[in-house]
């Protein structure tokens, strides 16, 4: 099972200048699960606006309809600017799974190191538990909570995308892709 | 009690008794007198027996048995009063012992004669069974024969149209994963661009194409809704010289059939 912090891998691996590509989270969890059964993949991100149009909800309606779980959380940065409310649903998501006996080896994609006693604690249940991050975000700590690292830097997670057209110019990428 | 038990223990004299009263009694199958007038039966030792029409004897009918007490008249002519006619309703009026015990002396007296009844009797159920029944036999597997056709019909065109299906299949996933390949590479790729690579696997006109974060490996797969388009076996690839310096002409790729694309890697630096 899956467990992904979209907001923290996008801000790890986001565009650089010039470039136009959306991470393809649907081959992400393929690469992360290998040849391995994926019995689930949850996403996790900032609720999106109340507006019904907004690009956010209908990026999670696009994770939805892929097969992903989408978990969402009010927008509450804290006073250092980090989402703590995500970060414990994730744990918690984590826990319960392992807990319930759904899974056999967890990944977490995330740099998060609050996540660290989550970890730890469902490495102590039995289960594999994986961190998978970009070689740069991952702390030692991180390493040696997890059982196993994957480094999401080599995996062709990026969708390349054609020029854009004119009346894409000036919108966001997600804008565009969603 | 039998007759020699009797004698044994009541002397001769009962002997004489009973067969004089045996002789009265017997059973008598009337048939047509030949010669006209009342019906005529034949005693077991071939005498000729007439209905006794002072003792209700025009109650015998030609074709029936009756339990009749017969009574001499002069040497050789003997009438019966019929006592008990022998039909169906006499033996269904018998007691089930009675009635087991008649069986029972039919069986071993005359059981050649009860065989033959049987035999015919069977024969002649046989044949009303089989009038009856082979009829509707006959229709239900006609149905049967027809239902078998219909269903060997759908049978066929279920196979045909599965056939179809997996061809259709095929295709489509030959489409989408740029061809069924046996052999997996390297295939070589040429950068006869900035942004435009040559090759021989491009023959699919529609690809995806993905790159990794480190820009160091390159993942296309053919698709009929890709964004990137594909010509003369050359595939434009939009940024593609932001994240493959310039000085690399030349590229190798290798088929993964769990993915259904082609891995390019960037060569070593």
């Amino acid at each position: 099972m899956i467990f992904l912090d979209v907001a923290g891998l996008s801000r790890a691996i986001e565009a650089q200048d010039g470039e136009r590509h959306r991470v393809d989270w649907f081959r992400l969890a393929k690469h992360l699960a290998g040849p391995r059964r994926l019995v689930g993949a949850y996403v996790f991100d900032r609720a999106p606006d109340a507006d019904f149009s907004s690009p956010r909800k209908r990026f999670h309606d696009h994770l939805r309809y892929s097969g992903f779980r989408v978990v969402t959380r009010p927008f509450r940065p804290d006073d250092r600017g980090v989402q703590a409310e995500l970060t414990v649903a994730i744990a918690a998501e984590l826990i319960a799974a392992c807990h319930e006996d759904l899974l056999d080896v967890a990944v977490v994609v995330s740099a998060d190191r609050s996540l660290i006693p989550a970890l730890e604690r469902a490495s102590r249940t039995g289960k594999i538990v994986e961190v998978a991050t970009t070689a740069d975000q991952l702390s030692a700590e991180m390493r040696k909570a997890a059982d196993r690292v994957q480094y999401v830097d080599e995996f062709p997670i990026l969708e390349i995308l054609p020029e854009p057209n004119e009346q894409d110019v000036g919108r966001t990428e997600r804008e565009v892709t969603a | 009690m039998t007759l020699e038990e009797l004698t044994t223990e009541y002397g001769e004299s009962v002997r004489a008794v009973a067969e004089g009263w045996l002789e009265e009694l017997v059973v008598l199958t009337f048939r047509e007198n030949r010669r006209g007038g009342d019906p005529i039966a034949h005693s077991t030792d071939g005498r000729a027996v007439f209905p006794d029409k002072y003792r209700d004897g025009d109650r015998i009918l030609p074709g029936e048995s009756w339990l009749c007490s017969v009574a001499r008249k002069g040497d050789n002519t003997f009438f019966a009063a019929p006592l008990a006619r022998l039909d169906e309703s006499f033996f269904r009026g018998l007691m089930p012992v009675e009635r087991r015990r008649v069986a029972e002396l039919m069986w071993e007296q005359h059981r050649d004669v009860v065989l033959d009844e049987v035999r015919e009797l069977l024969t002649e159920e046989d044949g009303s069974v089989h009038a009856g029944v082979a009829p509707a036999m006959v229709a239900e597997l006609d149905e049967v024969r027809r239902e078998r056709d219909d269903l060997r019909d759908r049978l066929a065109e279920l196979r045909e149209q599965f056939d179809l299906a997996v061809q259709r299949l095929g295709n489509a996933t030959q489409a989408a994963s740029g061809g069924v390949r046996d052999d997996r590479g390297p295939f070589h790729v040429e950068r006869v661009g900035a942004e435009l690579l040559e090759s021989e696997i491009f023959e699919e006109p529609f690809w995806h194409g993905h790159v990794s974060p480190d820009r160091r490996v390159i993942f296309l797969k053919a698709h009929p809704r890709g964004p990137l388009a594909a010509h003369a076996n050359r595939l434009a690839v939009p940024g593609l010289s932001r994240f493959v310096p310039r000085e690399v002409v030349s590229l190798e790729a290798r088929f993964d059939p769990r993915h259904g694309g082609f891995f390019l890697k960037m060569p070593a630096a």
